[in-house]
């Protein structure tokens, strides 16, 4: 209570004193503490210290660096913590060392994943497309460093290869010829002069149309293997077979698109709008009429 | 509730009821229900604005954490002033919001309301019609928060200009409060109002 004792003097110079958070005297509550952390002066320079705790709890939500001052005068507290002994100072500074490092860490662990993934793929590629012996021969020859760099550009190439949309240009040369040349006026209609043109749908950015640039590049060599073998069988060398399988497979999906944008080129062209069945419009026109639009 | 927001309750309470301004009928607090979770203020409108006179209810409700945080206030009795909305009456007041310290009270909080009542603030609006109102239309803003006081507030001295023409659009099939609404967000221009009325 010596505490108590030596506030009482205070006490008899301070008038009576008052918390400014829960408004209790000292007669109210002999056995709590009472401080007077800031330059108020008057009713609002005595607050009870659980009182005040919880004051700059409430400001300071949850995170403990952050400062806090009086709301009245703007004095910062002065909040002073046990000190620390030194395990705990350790394990205080390692857990803040880890908090900043994680985010790092955690980047560098999906950067690194993608990577090894390129590679893996790579590797799996080159010894589909050489063969699986020839593949592990050459890989085992081949500069260490140059199979870290190279075998994850292969996916790279492929993804970047798939976004070249060659069709579009071709269809587009095609659609200024046309007239010039009478076998593509057979496979494609021609337009009838002052048709509409269609408004242009620029190439599609969503992510549904990223996805499949991605799935159309990674399962592209197993498709050109796979065409080079049903294809070019009788060739020996299964680059060779690849190589055809593929430029075969390119060409021929090629012309199917184009044909297909063009058919759908067309049916936007000669689209129509019909007329909205009025029933007002009918009745004021005659009955005769009427029955003609319901029958169209 | 727990007991410091109970106890301060009490304490600030009486406060209230013997301060000077209670004694001048210029604020006033009753409880709504025992527990003191709820309380009605009212506030008379300050002297020298067109609120003068009338008598202004508020809704006091005290929060669990209360007074650690601030009570949310709101006006009952509608009003049209560029920090209150004119529909839910909800305030737009620093020290109801980030701004609250623990040694406010009722009374402080009571005064304030007052003291905005006095000194809006229409760069920080609650009402942005209001606010819009009160700076590029003095006159109509004055004349319309007059108005309300009047109805709303039974504040005296009726302006028999703004009442003929809500008279006029009652008139006209519109609710009373629908019409006094229209006509105060376009500045007593009737035909304005009907157009807003109509849409």
């Amino acid at each position: 209570m010596s505490h108590a004792s030596s506030y009482r003097r205070f006490s008899s110079t301070d008038d009576r004193r008052t918390c400014w958070v829960c408004f209790a005297t000292e007669e109210d509550d002999r056995s709590a503490s009472w401080t007077r952390p800031c330059r108020c002066k008057g009713t609002t320079k005595w607050v009870h210290q659980t009182c005040l705790q919880r004051w700059i709890d409430e400001k300071q939500k949850g995170n403990s660096t952050t400062k806090v001052a009086c709301p009245q005068c703007n004095t910062e507290y002065l909040i002073v913590y046990p000190k620390l002994g030194s395990f705990v100072y350790i394990l205080d500074t390692v857990d803040k060392i880890i908090y900043k490092v994680c985010p790092f860490a955690a980047a560098g662990i999906v950067v690194g994943s993608i990577y090894w993934t390129a590679v893996t793929y790579g590797a799996v590629t080159v010894m589909q497309v050489l063969g699986h012996k020839e593949g592990l021969d050459v890989m085992e020859r081949a500069d260490p460093l140059f199979l870290l760099i190279g075998l994850p550009t292969i996916p790279v190439m492929l993804i970047l290869g798939k976004m070249i949309r060659w069709e579009d240009y071709v269809l587009k040369l095609w659609r200024k010829h046309s007239t010039k040349i009478p076998f593509l006026n057979y496979l494609f209609p021609d337009i009838a002069p002052g048709a509409r043109i269609p408004a242009e749908t620029g190439p599609l950015n969503d992510p549904i149309s990223a996805t499949r640039i991605l799935c159309g590049a990674l399962i592209f060599p197993t498709v050109a293997t796979i065409a080079g073998k049903v294809m070019f069988g009788s060739l020996n060398s299964n680059l060779q077979r690849t190589i055809l399988g593929g430029i075969a497979f390119v060409t021929i999906k090629g012309v199917m698109k184009i044909y297909f944008k063009q058919q759908q080129y067309l049916r936007q062209v000669h689209r129509k709008i019909q007329d909205f069945p009025d029933e007002g419009m009918s009745q004021q026109t005659g009955a005769t009429q009427a029955t003609g639009t319901q029958t169209s | 509730m727990s007991n410091i927001a109970a106890a301060r309750i009490q304490r600030e309470f009486k406060e209230v009821v013997k301060c000077d301004e209670a004694a001048k009928c210029a604020i006033k607090v009753e409880m709504v229900d025992s527990d003191c979770m709820e309380l009605r203020g009212e506030i008379a409108g300050p002297p020298d604005t067109p609120y003068e006179g009338g008598n202004f209810i508020l809704e006091i409700k005290i929060p669990e954490t209360y007074p650690f945080n601030p009570p949310k206030v709101r006006f009952v009795t509608k009003i049209w002033h560029p920090n209150i909305s004119s529909k839910t009456g909800a305030i737009c007041l620093d020290i109801l919001k980030d701004q609250w310290a623990a040694a406010m009270t009722l009374r402080t909080v009571l005064l304030s309301l007052q003291a905005l009542l006095a000194a809006a603030e229409p760069d920080d609006p609650q009402d942005a019609v209001v606010a819009k109102q009160y700076k590029e239309d003095p006159q109509a803003f004055e004349d319309t928060a007059r108005h309300w006081a009047q109805v709303y507030a039974q504040a005296p001295c009726n302006n028999p200009g703004c009442s003929a023409k809500v008279n006029q659009l009652v008139d006209m099939g519109f609710t009373e409060t629908a019409s006094r609404e229209a006509l105060s967000m376009h500045s007593w221009d009737v035909e304005k109002a009907v157009e807003y009325l109509m849409s």
